[in-house]
C-alpha cells in the first residue's frame, strides 16, 4: 500500500470538544499517529449530543463501549457518542491523570518522541501544569506546539472564555446573517469551532513544513477570534476603507439578481437559485417554461431585475412550487442557472453525489456498534487517506503507548493503572 | 529564521474567494504566489464590490483587496494556444499549482494533472471546485449561496415560519479555501519528503458539509435539525447563543462556567436570587418570567459593558461585534491584530493579520497587486522571456 501523506508523523492532541479534535483529526486522517490524551477522571464527554444512537438503538451499547464500565447516573442521559466519534476517529487512545507529577511526566516523555503537540486549554493552563511549550522544547528541540487560546496569551481579555456559540457573535458572522431589515442571526452549527480546527490544521502544516527545512520547531498560536475574523474579513474592511457597514439581505445578493430560496413541492421544502449574468437570465427563464420573460422590460438587466425582484420572486416561486427541490435544481443545472436544492443535514450527506463521492464510509467497532462517518473533503491522487479507524475508547492504546513506545515494564504499567495515573476503565461493564 | 513557505513557488490560477483565500494563507507564510489574471479584466473579484470610495476601478475592490495580499500577478489569456508552453515553464518551476477551473477545463487546455505532474513530477496541483472533480453534480455550477445549501446549512439558518436563508457573507467560499489550503500543505510536506508531486481535488461544498460534524451523523439516525432562528437548546434565557437587545447592539447571555449566581450578581436584581429560579429546570419553567426580568436590564446596559462584567464573574458570553467594535477592540490593538497596509490605488487601510501566528517563522502581510504589476519580472526575470517577446505577447492580446 502506497504511504500516506503524514505517515511517520506522531501528533499529541490533548484538546477537548470541538475545535482542536478537528485540528488533529485532519492530521490523522492523512496518516499521523495522533494520539487523543484524555484525563481520567474528566474523560471528554462534554461534545455528545443526545440522540443519535439513541434513537437507532444503539445507546446502551455505544456508551458502554466508550468507557467500557457502568456509566454514572450522571452521564446516563448523554449516551451517544457519534459527536466524540466524528472528531476523533483515526486517533489513538491514551488515558493519562494530568494532574499527578507521573501523569505529567509520562506526557513529557511521549512529547518528547513526538513532532506536534496541540492543546486547547484555556490560556495557561498547559504552562501551570508544567506542560507548556517552554517545558516540552527542553525535551524536545524540535517540538511543535499548537495552542489555541480563545483571545490569545496575551492582552487585557487574555482569560476571557470563548465558546463557538460566543465566538459566532465577536466574529461578525451573525451580524452578517440575518433577513433584511432584522436582527442578526445565529447560524446552524457553531460554525467556529470546526473552521478554527480547520485554520489550525494548516498552521501546522506549515509549521512542519518549516521544520523538514530547517529542522526547527516552534510554538504556533490560534486565537479563535483572529482566526474568526480573517473569515469575514472583506466584510470587515468595507468599514476599513469607507466607514459603511453591509446591511442583512438575507438570501439575496449585494450585485446579482435574482438570488433566493424558493419555495418547492412538499413542507418546508426550498430550493436556491442564483442568477450572475444576462445569459444565465436568459437561461432561467427557458428552464421556467417563461421564454417571454427575457425580453421582459421589467426584467431586462441586473438592475431592472433588483428593482423589480419582488415580482420575480412570485414568478419563480410559481415554477418552483410545482416540483420537488431536487427536480428543480436539475433543471436548472441543466439550463446553465447555478442552483441548489436545499438539504437537510441528512440529505446533504446521502444524495446521489455524495454517494457516488464516498461521503459516508461506515466503520463497525470493535463492540459491533456500526454508524457512518464524514470522509474529507479532498482526496488525493497518489496517497491514500481518510476515514480508517474507529475513535478509540478511553485509554484504549495505554498498552502500546507506555509499554511499547516508551518501554515501561508491565509491573509499573500496572501499577500506574491501579494508582489512577492512567486508569483504562477496561473491566467489562456489570450488567 | 525564514518564513514557513519561504522558497516556495505557488502558481495560482483562481478567481473570486476560495482559491484567492487558500493562497493568500500561503503568500502569509512566505511563499511567492503568482497570480495569473485574464488580461485588461484580471480576477472576477476585481469587478465586486465595495469599492474604496465606492469608485469601482479593479484596483479598489475591497474583496480583492483583502483577498490577494502579498502575492504577486501576472496578465496571462489562458485559452490562447500561446499561453500554455508559458504557463508549463512556470509549472516546471513551481511547488504548488492552484486552480479553481471547472472540472476537465484544464485538461482541454491541455494542462491537466497528468500533464503538469510530468512537466513536473514534484508539483502539487490542487483543485478547487464546488462538487469536486467527479460524480454526478460535478458539472453543476456552483455559488455561495448554492454551496452553502447543498451542503445542509441553509436549511437550519433562519427562523422556523420563515424561509430558510444562508449565513451571510462569503463563508461557505472562505471554509472551501482554508480546507485546500491544509490538505495543499499536507500534499506538498508529502512532496517535500519524498519528491512525488500528487493531484488534490478539493470540494468546497464538502468542506462545508464536513462542518456539521454529529448535527450531520446524527441526522442519518433522524434527528435532523431544523431552523430554530436566535432561540438555541441547552440552558435558559434563550439558551446558548440566544440574542437580546443592549441599549447598543445585540448580547447573547450565557450562565457557563460561572453559574447561575455569578450571573444574577452581575445584574444585581434581587428578585433573581427567588429560590424558584434556583435550578436549571426551574428556571426553564419559570423562562417568560425571567426574560420579563432580565430583558428590560439587558435594554439598558451597552453590549461591552455587559460583555465585561459577565466574563470577569466567568461566565461566557459573547456580543454581536460589528467591524467599528473589533477595529477598536482593546484586545486586538494590544495583540496588534490588524495592520496598516497602503496600496497604490487603494490608499491606506488596516487589515486583519494572519489568522494564526508561527511566532519563530513569523507571517508577512504585504499589499494586493495591480493587474499584471509583475509581468516582466515573472516572464522576463523568472522564465528568461526577452523583453521585446513580452511586448508582442501584450499586443497579441496573451498577457
Amino acid at each position: 500500500m502506497p504511504r500516506m501523506p503524514l505517515e511517520g508523523l506522531r501528533v499529541l492532541d490533548v484538546t477537548q470538544i470541538r475545535a482542536g479534535p478537528k485540528a488533529a483529526r485532519w492530521l490523522a486522517d492523512a496518516g499521523a499517529e495522533v494520539i487523543k490524551v484524555e484525563s481520567v477522571t474528566r474523560p471528554d464527554g462534554r461534545f455528545r449530543t443526545s440522540s443519535a444512537l439513541a434513537l437507532a438503538g444503539q445507546a446502551a451499547a455505544g456508551a458502554r463501549a466508550r468507557y467500557t464500565r457502568p456509566i454514572p447516573e450522571s452521564a446516563q442521559r448523554e449516551t451517544n457518542r457519534t459527536g466524540f466519534d466524528v472528531l476523533h476517529r483515526n486517533k489513538m487512545g491514551l488515558s493519562v491523570n494530568l494532574r499527578s507529577e507521573e501523569g505529567v511526566a509520562i506526557f513529557r516523555a511521549l512529547a518528547a518522541v513526538s513532532d506536534v503537540v496541540l492543546d486547547n486549554f484555556s490560556q495557561g493552563v498547559m504552562d501551570r501544569l508544567g506542560l507548556g511549550y517552554g517545558d516540552l522544547r527542553k525535551v524536545n528541540p524540535a517540538i511543535i506546539v499548537l495552542s489555541m487560546p480563545a483571545f490569545g496569551s496575551d492582552g487585557p481579555d487574555k482569560s476571557y472564555i470563548g465558546f463557538g456559540w460566543a465566538q459566532e457573535h465577536l466574529s461578525g458572522v451573525t451580524s452578517m446573517t440575518g433577513y433584511e431589515g432584522g436582527p442578526p442571526l445565529r447560524t446552524g452549527t457553531v460554525t467556529p469551532d470546526p473552521l478554527n480546527g480547520v485554520h489550525a490544521a494548516g498552521a501546522i502544516m506549515a509549521a512542519l513544513l518549516h521544520r523538514a527545512r530547517t529542522g526547527e520547531g516552534q510554538y504556533v498560536e490560534l486565537s479563535h477570534w483572529e482566526s474568526m475574523i480573517s473569515l469575514v474579513g472583506d466584510w470587515l474592511m468595507e468599514y476599513s476603507y469607507n466607514g459603511t457597514v453591509a446591511k442583512r439581505i438575507g438570501n439575496r445578493h449585494p450585485v446579482w439578481a435574482p438570488q433566493g430560496c424558493y419555495p418547492s413541492e412538499g413542507e418546508d421544502r426550498w430550493v436556491a437559485l442564483t442568477v450572475t449574468c444576462d445569459q444565465e437570465w436568459t437561461a432561467l427563464c427557458g428552464a421556467m417554461g417563461r421564454p417571454e420573460l427575457a425580453d421582459d422590460p421589467r426584467f431586462a438587466s441586473v438592475l431592472e431585475r433588483r428593482t423589480n425582484h419582488a415580482a420575480l420572486d412570485e414568478i419563480i416561486g410559481e415554477w418552483t412550487r410545482g416540483r420537488s427541490n431536487v427536480e428543480a435544481m436539475e433543471a436548472l443545472q441543466r439550463a446553465g442557472v447555478p442552483s441548489g436544492a436545499v438539504l437537510d443535514n441528512k440529505e446533504a450527506m446521502t444524495n446521489p453525489h455524495a454517494e457516488a463521492r464516498g461521503t459516508l464510509p461506515r466503520i463497525t467497532h470493535p463492540d459491533g456498534v456500526s454508524h457512518p462517518y464524514i470522509n474529507s473533503p479532498w482526496q488525493f491522487s497518489r496517497t491514500p487517506q481518510g476515514v480508517r479507524k474507529a475513535a478509540p475508547i478511553l485509554g484504549e492504546h495505554n498498552e502500546y503507548l507506555l509499554g511499547e513506545v516508551l518501554g515501561i515494564p508491565e509491573d509499573e504499567r500496572r501499577r500506574l493503572e491501579s494508582s489512577q495515573v492512567t486508569a483504562t476503565f477496561l473491566t467489562p461493564p456489570a450488567e | 529564521m525564514p518564513h514557513a513557505l519561504e522558497g516556495y513557488l505557488v502558481v495560482d490560477l483562481t478567481q473570486r474567494v476560495a482559491g484567492p483565500y487558500c493562497t493568500k494563507l500561503m503568500a502569509l507564510q512566505g511563499a511567492e504566489v503568482v497570480k495569473i489574471e485574464p488580461p485588461g479584466t484580471g480576477d472576477a473579484m476585481r469587478a465586486m464590490g465595495p469599492f474604496v470610495g465606492d469608485d469601482p476601478n479593479p484596483e479598489k475592490s475591497v474583496p480583492f483587496l483583502y483577498l490577494n495580499t502579498g502575492k504577486k500577478s501576472v496578465t496571462l489569456d489562458v485559452e490562447q494556444h500561446s499561453s500554455r508552453g508559458l504557463l508549463l515553464e512556470l509549472a516546471k518551476r513551481a511547488d504548488v499549482l492552484v486552480e479553481d477551473f471547472a472540472p476537465g477545463c484544464m485538461a482541454s487546455l491541455g494542462l491537466g494533472p497528468d500533464t503538469l505532474l510530468e512537466a513536473n513530477p514534484r508539483l502539487v496541483v490542487s483543485s478547487i471546485t464546488h462538487f469536486g472533480q467527479d460524480g454526478p453534480y460535478s458539472g453543476y455550477k456552483g455559488e455561495e449561496i448554492v454551496d452553502q445549501a447543498v451542503s445542509g446549512h441553509v436549511s437550519i439558518t433562519g427562523e422556523p415560519d420563515r424561509e430558510p436563508i444562508k449565513m451571510g457573507g462569503n463563508l461557505a467560499q472562505y471554509v472551501g479555501g482554508q480546507a485546500a489550503f491544509a490538505s495543499t500543505l499536507i500534499a506538498l510536506y508529502h512532496a517535500a519528503l519524498t519528491g512525488e508531486g500528487q493531484h488534490v481535488d478539493n470540494s468546497i461544498s464538502e468542506a462545508n458539509v464536513d462542518l456539521l460534524d454529529s448535527w450531520g451523523i446524527n441526522s442519518l439516525f433522524g434527528d435532523v435539525p431544523t431552523r430554530l432562528g436566535n432561540a438555541a437548546p441547552g440552558g435558559v434565557l434563550r439558551g446558548r447563543g440566544g440574542l437580546y437587545e443592549t441599549a447598543d447592539g445585540y448580547i447573547a447571555l450565557g450562565q457557563v462556567p460561572g453559574g447561575w449566581d455569578a450571573f444574577v450578581d452581575m445584574i444585581g436584581l434581587e428578585e433573581l436570587r427567588d429560590p424558584k429560579y434556583a435550578d436549571p429546570g426551574s428556571r426553564s419553567e419559570h423562562r417568560e418570567e425571567l426574560e420579563a426580568i432580565v430583558a428590560p436590564w439587558v435594554r439598558k446596559n451597552s453590549k461591552l459593558d455587559i460583555y465585561n462584567a459577565s466574563q470577569r464573574r466567568r461566565n461566557a458570553i459573547g456580543y454581536v461585534a460589528t467591524p467599528h467594535d473589533m477595529l477598536t477592540s482593546p484586545q486586538l490593538e494590544y495583540r496588534e491584530f490588524f495592520q496598516e497596509i497602503d496600496h497604490p490605488a487603494a490608499g491606506s487601510a488596516r487589515y486583519p493579520g494572519p489568522p494564526y501566528r508561527l511566532t519563530a517563522s513569523g507571517e508577512t502581510l504585504s499589499r494586493a497587486p495591480l493587474l499584471g504589476e509583475h509581468n516582466a519580472e515573472v516572464y522576463c526575470d523568472l522564465l528568461g522571456l526577452e523583453r521585446a517577446e513580452l511586448v508582442r505577447l501584450r499586443q497579441l492580446g496573451v498577457v
